[in-house]
């Protein structure tokens, strides 16, 4: 389901809004990001990736590594370089939607706490993207409705 | 890997602050330092949940060394291990993640840094025609293999168990319930120990033995000055059996010491 529009963002509770709609604009910024995780074999992996969308509370990105729905994986956007560049802390990510595409993964993933991954205010790096408010229900197990255009 | 047997799709976790058990009962499981609590309304009963819990946890607390030993800091070793043991339990579509705050039939704590796991729970249990409800704590380190019993309220360790005995079927329900209830009326029974010292007894010493991971009330019994000793359980006053001769001596010796204490006091 989409839809359109500026739509505010209640900032509590969206880390854990499963069970209701989550709705916010999408920006196609190239963020440098580290994903972290735990592979199925029990291996940890660092991947260093780009981001295609963000949003305040999910982002977007093609992963060399198969990921599956409801991974829990973590993102820290690259420290610039320079002397007082400050390592960005890890923030955990749920894996809402993986899709196989020629060279990787294409991952949807939300973000579980409240703290800020990005470190700008996205809205002043870009416009959203067109038809880029996402809108997400999860109801009685039932899969998420949700629109994509990475 | 997943941690429970696939199940039946679970009613939406979160947007109602109650919660109603199905089947296998609702629980909350905390992984400390996890932004969120994983949900399940269908796997929380501790028959069903603890022991999968337990194999998951303790795969993850083993995560951390592992990958220490590879250079990766701890600090997001234990992140990174939280995330692989929260990973397996969505794997399951009875689990699903909610906010904390809210209260839940079971509730199990897994820190890894620590290497612990606490389960919170309530068990039913009928003894002697007694029916009780009653709140318990189940404690252990992921590295051992023994777990204590506790009573919240009381805030006392009723039994230890060997994790052995925690995997056997119904152990919760059935064999801790009955257990504990009896603990607790023996208990009960000890603190009337002034009433219930009979006028047929000439002395009696009370103990509580740990028999098998078991806490076990014994009581040995002298009908009459200079007489035998009776070995009895004090769970259904049953008569074990006669305290052997040679014993009886270094038990008069005992017994005589405590009561020249008594007469200086």
């Amino acid at each position: 389901m989409t839809k359109q529009g500026n739509v505010k963002l209640p900032e509590t509770g969206m880390a854990t809004f499963h069970e209701s709609e989550r709705r916010e604009e999408r920006f196609a910024l190239p963020f440098e990001i580290e994903v972290s995780g735990i592979n199925s074999d029990g291996e940890v992996f660092h991947v260093a990736l780009q981001t295609r969308n963000v949003s305040h509370w999910g982002c977007g990105f093609l992963s060399p590594i198969e990921l599956k729905k409801n991974d829990i994986v973590a993102i820290r956007v690259a420290a610039p370089e320079g002397p007082v560049a400050i390592e960005r802390p890890m923030i955990r990510f749920q894996v809402v939607r993986v899709e196989r595409e020629e060279r990787g993964w294409a991952v949807g993933a939300w973000k579980m706490e409240a703290d800020d991954a990005w470190g700008i205010e996205l809205d002043k790096m870009a416009q959203p993207q067109s038809g880029s408010v996402i809108l997400r229900r999860r109801d009685d197990g039932d899969e998420p409705d949700e629109s994509e255009d990475e | 890997m997943s941690v429970v047997e696939p199940g039946p799709k679970s009613a939406p976790a979160g947007g109602t602050r109650t919660e109603k058990s199905a089947g296998g009962g609702a629980a909350g499981v905390e992984i400390v330092g996890f932004p969120q609590i994983l949900f399940t309304r269908t796997f929380g009963d501790p028959d069903m949940l603890f022991v999968p819990l337990l194999d998951a946890a303790r795969e993850s607390f083993n995560t951390i060394e592992r990958l220490c030993g590879h250079g990766e800091k701890r600090e997001s070793a234990v992140l990174l291990s939280g995330m692989q043991l929260a990973s397996s339990l969505l794997r399951d579509s009875s689990f699903s993640l909610v906010a904390r705050g809210l209260a839940h039939d079971n509730s199990y704590t897994v820190d890894l840094e620590q290497g612990t796991l606490l389960a919170q729970t309530r068990l039913f249990a009928v003894v002697s025609r007694r029916t009780s409800f009653f709140k318990v704590e189940i404690t252990g380190k992921l590295g051992e293999n023994l777990f204590s019993v506790r009573n919240p309220v009381q805030n006392m360790v009723i039994m230890q168990v060997e994790e052995e005995r925690l995997r056997q079927p119904n152990f919760f329900s059935a064999t801790l319930a009955q257990e504990c209830l009896r603990t607790q009326m023996e208990q009960e029974r000890l603190s009337r120990i002034e009433e219930s010292i009979g006028a047929q007894a000439s002395q009696e010493i009370h103990l509580i033995l740990t028999v098998a991971g078991t806490r076990v009330p014994v009581i040995l019994r002298q009908s009459q000055e200079g007489g035998s000793w009776e070995i009895v359980d004090g769970r259904g006053q049953e008569r074990v059996a006669t305290l052997a001769p040679e014993f009886e001596s270094p038990l008069g010796s005992v017994i005589q010491s405590i009561k020249e204490r008594f007469e200086q006091k």
